[in-house]
C-alpha cells in the first residue's frame, strides 16, 4: 500500500471515491451517484463537495480531466480516481467491512 | 434571486476555492435548486444550503471534513421550530403567555417611545445641554418673565454666558389671500439665531441693529409657514408678509426641524423693536442664554444674581429679592410632562414585571407537566446542557412573539395616544424607531433568559430521577415550584398595589376637581374671542366701537338672552395678572407688591355668567364709566380676595394702587363670590375693573342662549366677519367645554395610571387563578380524603379561598410598605387628597381582596364537586 492509500479517509472523501469507482463523473454527478447509492440520505452540499474535492485533488486521489465527452459543456470538468484513490478506497471498505462484521456478530445491526 | 445568492454565497469562499472551482459550484448549486419542485423542498434546500457554507467554511478553516463539523447553531435551529411547533400544539399554554407578553412588552414600549422622544432626546441645537431659559424669580415658587432693562443689564454685565438674548411669543394676525390666520410667533432679539447656533437654511438671521425701535420689520418663516403661505418650496427670501397690518421683510426660512425654543412650535420669528427703558419694568421677555464652555448652571445662577443687585441699584423701586435666574432649556421646553411621563414609565414597568412574572408561572407550570419528558431525556443521556438549551429555546420562542406583537401594539397606541392630541411637548417626534426596537429587542432577551432560568433551577439532577422513578408523571422538584409560584404571585399583589392605590389617589383627585366650583353657570354660554390687530386698531376708540357693535348685534340673535363683555375667561385665562397695593396698608418697601387676576368686565359679565354678588354692587356704566384710565376706577374682588386683604372687616370702600403707580387711588365697590381664572385647583383670588375705562384689543364676548340655538356659531362668526372682514376667525368655545378642557391634564394622567393599574390587577388575578387552579388539581386525592372524612363543601371552598386570600395578603403587607414610599412622587399631581389618604388605601386593598376572592372562586367551587370516591380510586 502506498502512502496516500494506507490514511483513513473521511466520509466525505469516502462518498466521493464510491462514486468515481466505476465511472469518470462531473461535479453534478458525484452528487447525483452519492445521492442515489445512499437512497437520498446523504446530500453533498456544495461547499462541502467542493471542499473536499479540493483536498482529494491536493492529495492525489482523484484527478481532473477533460470532458470526454463531445459536445458536453465545456465549463464542466470531470473528475477520475486515481491508483491512489483505489488503494484508500479499497482500504477503507475493508475497515468498514470489519466493523459492520463486528457489529452484526453481535446483532446490531441486520 | 436564488442566483444572487449564490453568488454571494460563492463570495464567501477562500480564494483558492473560488478560483479552482467557482463556475462548477454555481452549476453545482443551480442544479441541485432546480431539482426541489415544492414549496416545502425549497425551505429545506436553502436551510441545507445554509449548513453547507457555514460548515463548509469551518472545515476549510479548521482543514477538517465538512460533514464532521457540529454545528450547534443549527441544532438549535432546530430547537426553535421544535419550540414553535410545541406551542402550535399546545394553544391553551400559548395563547395566555404570549397575549400577555405582547401586552407586557407593547405598552411598554409605547411609553419607552414617549419618554425617549420627549424627554430623553436632546433638543435639536448644536451643543443644546448647555442653553438655558432666563427667568426673574423673587421666591422659590414665583418665577416670571424678565424686561427690556434685566435684558440690556445682562448684556452688559454677565460673564458666565457666550452671549444673551430674549424672546417672547405672540398671536399675530398673518394677513393672506383667502382668509386672514393667526400665526404663532416667537419676537426675538437680534442674536437669537446666534445663541442658538442654528442659522435659517435659506437667507439669513437677524443683523446687529435690527431688534431696536425704528429698525425695518423683518421676519424668518418656519419651512411650514414658508409651504402654506409661498406654496411648497416658493421662493420666500426678499418677499413681504403682513403681520398685524405691518409689512415684514422676509429675511430667511429656518430648516423643517427648527420651531422652537419652546413648545408649542412656532410659525414665524421675528425681530423684537427694544424701547430704551425707562424704568425696570414691564416684564414681558424670556432670557435665552449659551453657558460659556466650562461655566455650569450654578456658577450662571451666581453670575446673573450679581447683576440682578446692581440692575436693583440702577432702578431702585423694584423687589430686591428679584433674581435674574437661569433654567436649562431642556427643564422649560419638557416642564412637568417630564416627571409625570417618569412616572407612567414606572407604572408600566411594573405592568411589564407583573406580566413576565405570569408568563414564567406558566412556564413553571407547563415545565411540572413535562417533568416526565425531561427525565426520559435525562436517562437516555440529554446533558443539564442540552435541556438549557431546550428550554432557552422555547423562552426565545415566547419572548420573540412577545417583542414582535408588543412592537406592533406599541406602534398602534403610540398612533392612537398621538391622535388624540393629549398637549405633550415634542410628542410629534415620537416613532417606533431604532431606540425602541432596541430596547424592547433588549427587554425579549431578558425575558427569554427568565423564562429559561427559572424552570432550569427547579430541575436538579435528583429531581430528574425522581421524575423518572414517578413513571414520567412525576414533578420536576414540584414542591420547590409550588413555592417558587405561589412567591410570584405574592410578589405580583406587592407591586400592584401601589399602582392602584395612586390610581385611586389620582381618581379622588380628579373627583374632587372636578366638583370644584368654578364660581360661574357654564350651560347655555358661549364665548367669542378676538383679537383685533394692533396697527388697524392703535386707537383705543376704534376697539371700542368694535366690542360695543359686536355685542350689541350679537344680542339681536334669536335665542340669546345677553352678552357680556370680559378681557379674560374663567377657569384658566385671566389674561392679565397684575400687582397692586393697598392704600391703607402698603407693602414694605423693596418687597413684592400681591399679585393677583387683572380682569376687565362689562356691566352684563355679572349676569350672563351668573356670578354671585356677596357685598355692595357690580359694575354699572352710568356710575362707573365716567373718566379714563387716570381718574381712579371703581373695581369689583372677589370673596377670598376680601378675606386674604381684609379679613376682619368689609373691602367695600377700600382703596388700592394699581401696579407702581401711586398717583390714582381706585376704590373697591362690590364682592362677588369665587371665580377661578388660575385653574380650577387656584385659589379664587380676583380683581374687576370695568372694562369701558380701558378697552384692550383682545377680548372675549360671552353670549348666554336659552338652549342650543342651531348655527349660532356661524351666526356669531359672520357678525365678526361683517364689522371686520380682515380678523381671522373668531375662536368660538362653549364654556361647558372649556370647563372639560381645563382639567383634560389631570385626566389624561389619570387614566393613564388607573388603565396601567388595572392591566397588572387583571393579570395578577389571572396569576392567581392559575396556581391555585393547579393547587386543586394537585391536591384532588387529599380533597377527596377530607370529603369523605366529613368534610362539607362549604369547608372545601373556605380552604381553597383562604388560601387564595392569604397568598394576596402576604403580598399586600409587603405593598402597603411599597404604596408609602411610591406615593411622595405623585404629590405634586394630587388635588385636595393627601398622599396617604385612607379612603384611597383602603379602596385598593379591598379591591386588591375582592379580585383575589374572583380569581380564586372558579378553583375553590372546582375543588368543592370533588366526587371523593373517583379522587381516591385514582390514586
Amino acid at each position: 500500500m502506498t502512502s496516500a492509500g494506507s490514511k483513513p479517509v473521511t466520509s466525505s472523501t469516502y462518498y466521493v471515491l464510491l462514486a468515481l469507482a466505476d465511472a469518470d463523473r462531473h461535479g453534478v454527478g458525484i452528487g447525483d451517484e452519492v445521492r442515489r447509492r445512499t437512497d437520498g440520505i446523504v446530500e453533498l452540499g456544495p461547499g462541502t463537495l467542493y471542499a473536499t474535492l479540493s483536498k482529494m485533488l491536493d492529495r492525489g486521489l482523484i484527478a481532473q480531466i477533460d470532458a470526454p465527452v463531445e459536445g458536453d459543456d465545456p465549463r464542466r470538468r470531470y473528475y477520475s480516481i486515481t491508483e491512489g484513490g483505489r488503494e484508500a478506497l479499497s482500504y477503507e471498505t475493508h475497515r468498514l467491512s470489519v466493523v459492520l462484521h463486528a457489529a452484526r456478530s453481535k446483532g446490531i445491526a441486520e | 434571486m436564488s442566483e444572487v445568492v449564490f453568488r454571494l454565497a460563492l463570495g464567501l469562499y477562500p480564494h483558492r476555492i473560488r478560483a479552482r472551482f467557482g463556475a462548477e459550484m454555481l452549476d453545482y448549486m443551480r442544479a441541485n435548486y432546480e431539482r426541489r419542485r415544492t414549496w416545502r423542498d425549497r425551505v429545506a434546500y436553502w436551510r441545507a444550503f445554509a449548513a453547507d457554507l457555514v460548515r463548509a467554511l469551518l472545515a476549510t478553516w479548521a482543514d477538517r471534513d465538512p460533514r464532521t463539523v457540529d454545528l450547534p447553531m443549527m441544532s438549535f435551529f432546530r430547537d426553535l421550530v421544535r419550540a414553535g411547533r410545541d406551542f402550535l400544539r399546545q394553544p391553551g399554554f400559548a395563547l395566555p403567555a404570549a397575549v400577555t407578553l405582547v401586552i407586557g412588552i407593547g405598552t411598554t414600549a409605547a411609553v419607552f417611545a414617549l419618554l425617549n422622544a420627549i424627554v430623553l432626546a436632546p433638543l435639536p441645537y448644536p451643543d443644546s445641554d448647555s442653553l438655558v431659559v432666563i427667568f426673574e424669580q423673587n421666591s422659590p415658587t414665583n418665577r416670571f418673565n424678565i424686561s427690556t432693562a434685566d435684558f440690556l443689564g445682562m448684556e452688559e454685565m454677565q460673564r458666565s454666558l457666550e452671549a444673551v438674548a430674549a424672546f417672547t411669543v405672540r398671536s399675530p394676525v398673518l394677513a393672506a389671500p383667502d382668509q386672514p390666520q393667526r400665526v404663532r410667533a416667537a419676537v426675538v432679539t437680534a442674536d437669537f439665531f446666534d445663541v442658538l447656533q442654528t442659522q435659517p437654511a435659506q437667507g439669513r438671521g437677524f443683523a446687529p441693529g435690527e431688534d431696536r425701535e425704528g429698525a425695518s420689520e423683518v421676519a424668518v418663516l418656519s419651512a411650514a409657514l414658508r409651504d402654506t403661505h409661498f406654496g411648497v418650496g416658493g421662493e420666500a427670501v426678499g418677499q413681504t408678509i403682513d403681520l398685524d397690518g405691518t409689512l415684514h421683510t422676509v429675511v430667511g426660512v429656518m430648516d423643517a426641524a427648527h420651531r422652537g425654543p419652546i413648545e408649542p412650535a412656532v410659525d414665524l420669528w421675528v425681530a423684537l423693536q427694544l424701547v430704551e427703558p425707562g424704568r425696570r419694568g414691564p416684564f414681558f421677555m424670556r432670557g435665552l442664554g449659551r453657558l460659556k464652555g466650562g461655566s455650569d448652571i450654578e456658577k450662571a445662577r451666581t453670575d446673573l444674581a450679581d447683576v440682578s443687585r446692581r440692575l436693583y441699584q440702577r432702578w431702585p423701586g423694584f423687589d430686591e429679592n428679584a433674581m435674574l435666574t437661569p433654567y436649562s432649556l431642556h427643564e422649560i421646553v419638557v416642564g412637568s410632562a417630564g416627571g409625570r411621563l417618569g412616572l407612567v414609565f414606572a407604572a408600566v414597568l411594573l405592568v411589564l414585571i407583573v406580566a413576565i412574572a405570569n408568563v414564567v408561572n406558566l412556564v413553571l407550570a407547563r415545565s411540572v407537566a413535562r417533568s416526565g419528558e425531561f427525565a426520559v431525556r435525562a436517562a437516555v443521556g440529554a446533558s443539564r446542557w442540552r435541556l438549557a438549551r431546550l428550554l432557552l429555546a422555547d423562552g426565545l420562542v415566547l419572548a420573540s412573539v412577545g417583542g414582535a406583537g408588543g412592537l406592533v401594539l406599541a406602534w398602534i397606541a403610540l398612533k392612537a395616544f398621538q391622535a388624540a392630541e393629549p398637549g405633550l411637548p415634542r410628542l410629534t417626534d415620537a416613532t417606533i424607531g431604532f431606540e425602541t426596537g432596541a430596547f424592547v429587542a433588549g427587554l425579549s432577551a431578558f425575558a427569554a433568559l427568565i423564562f429559561a432560568v427559572a424552570p432550569l433551577a427547579l430541575t436538579s439532577g435528583t429531581a430528574l430521577l425522581r421524575g423518572l422513578r414517578a413513571g414520567g408523571r412525576g414533578s420536576v422538584s414540584s414542591r420547590a415550584t409550588r413555592r417558587l409560584r405561589t412567591a410570584l404571585v405574592a410578589i405580583e399583589f406587592a407591586l400592584v398595589l401601589p399602582l392602584v392605590v395612586g390610581g385611586s389617589l389620582l381618581t379622588l383627585s380628579l373627583l374632587k376637581l372636578s366638583q370644584v366650583d368654578p364660581g360661574f353657570e357654564p350651560r347655555d354660554v358661549v364665548a367669542v374671542s378676538v383679537s383685533l390687530p394692533a396697527a388697524a386698531y392703535a386707537d383705543p376708540a376704534l376697539s371700542e366701537i368694535f366690542w360695543r357693535a359686536a355685542a350689541t348685534e350679537m344680542a339681536e340673535l334669536p335665542g340669546v338672552v345677553s352678552v357680556g363683555i370680559s378681557q379674560g375667561l374663567p377657569p384658566d385665562s385671566p389674561a392679565t395678572h397684575n400687582n397692586f397695593d393697598l392704600v391703607d396698608r402698603p407693602v414694605v418697601a423693596g418687597t413684592s407688591q400681591p399679585v393677583t387676576p387683572w380682569v376687565g368686565a362689562g356691566d352684563n359679565f355679572l349676569d350672563v355668567l351668573e356670578l354671585r354678588l356677596v357685598d355692595g354692587r357690580w359694575f354699572d356704566e352710568a356710575l362707573d364709566g365716567a373718566g379714563d384710565e387716570n381718574t381712579p376706577w371703581n373695581l369689583v374682588v372677589t370673596e377670598s380676595w376680601a378675606r386674604r386683604f381684609y379679613p376682619d372687616e368689609s373691602a367695600i370702600g377700600k382703596q388700592i394702587y394699581s401696579g407702581g403707580d401711586r398717583s390714582v387711588e381706585h376704590n373697591i365697590v362690590g364682592v362677588i363670590g369665587d371665580v377661578k381664572y388660575d385653574g380650577l385647583a387656584g385659589d379664587g383670588q380676583t380683581l374687576y375693573f370695568p372694562v369701558y375705562r380701558f378697552w384692550q384689543r383682545s377680548m372675549s364676548l360671552v353670549v348666554r342662549t336659552n338652549g342650543a340655538p342651531v348655527g349660532l356659531a356661524d351666526s356669531l362668526d359672520s357678525i365678526v366677519a361683517s364689522l371686520d372682514a380682515n380678523l381671522p376667525p373668531a375662536d368660538i368655545e362653549t364654556m361647558d367645554s372649556r370647563l372639560g378642557a381645563s382639567i383634560s391634564g389631570q385626566r389624561l394622567w389619570t387614566r393613564m395610571l388607573v388603565f396601567f393599574a388595572a392591566s397588572a390587577l387583571l393579570l395578577t388575578a389571572v396569576g392567581l387563578f392559575g396556581v391555585l387552579a393547579h393547587l386543586v388539581r394537585q391536591q384532588t386525592q387529599e380533597i377527596g380524603v377530607r370529603m369523605a372524612l366529613g368534610a362539607d363543601r362549604l369547608a372545601i371552598v373556605r380552604m381553597v379561598l383562604s388560601r387564595g386570600l392569604l397568598i394576596a395578603a402576604g403580598g399586600m403587607a409587603v405593598g402597603l410598605g411599597l404604596s408609602f414610599a411610591a406615593s411622595r412622587t405623585l404629590e405634586s399631581l394630587l388635588f385636595g387628597v393627601g398622599r396617604n389618604d385612607p379612603t384611597a388605601l383602603v379602596v385598593a386593598c379591598a379591591g386588591l381582596l375582592a379580585v383575589a376572592v374572583a380569581a380564586a372562586y372558579l378553583p375553590a367551587r372546582r375543588a368543592s364537586r370533588t366526587d371523593p370516591v373517583r379522587a381516591i380510586n385514582s390514586a
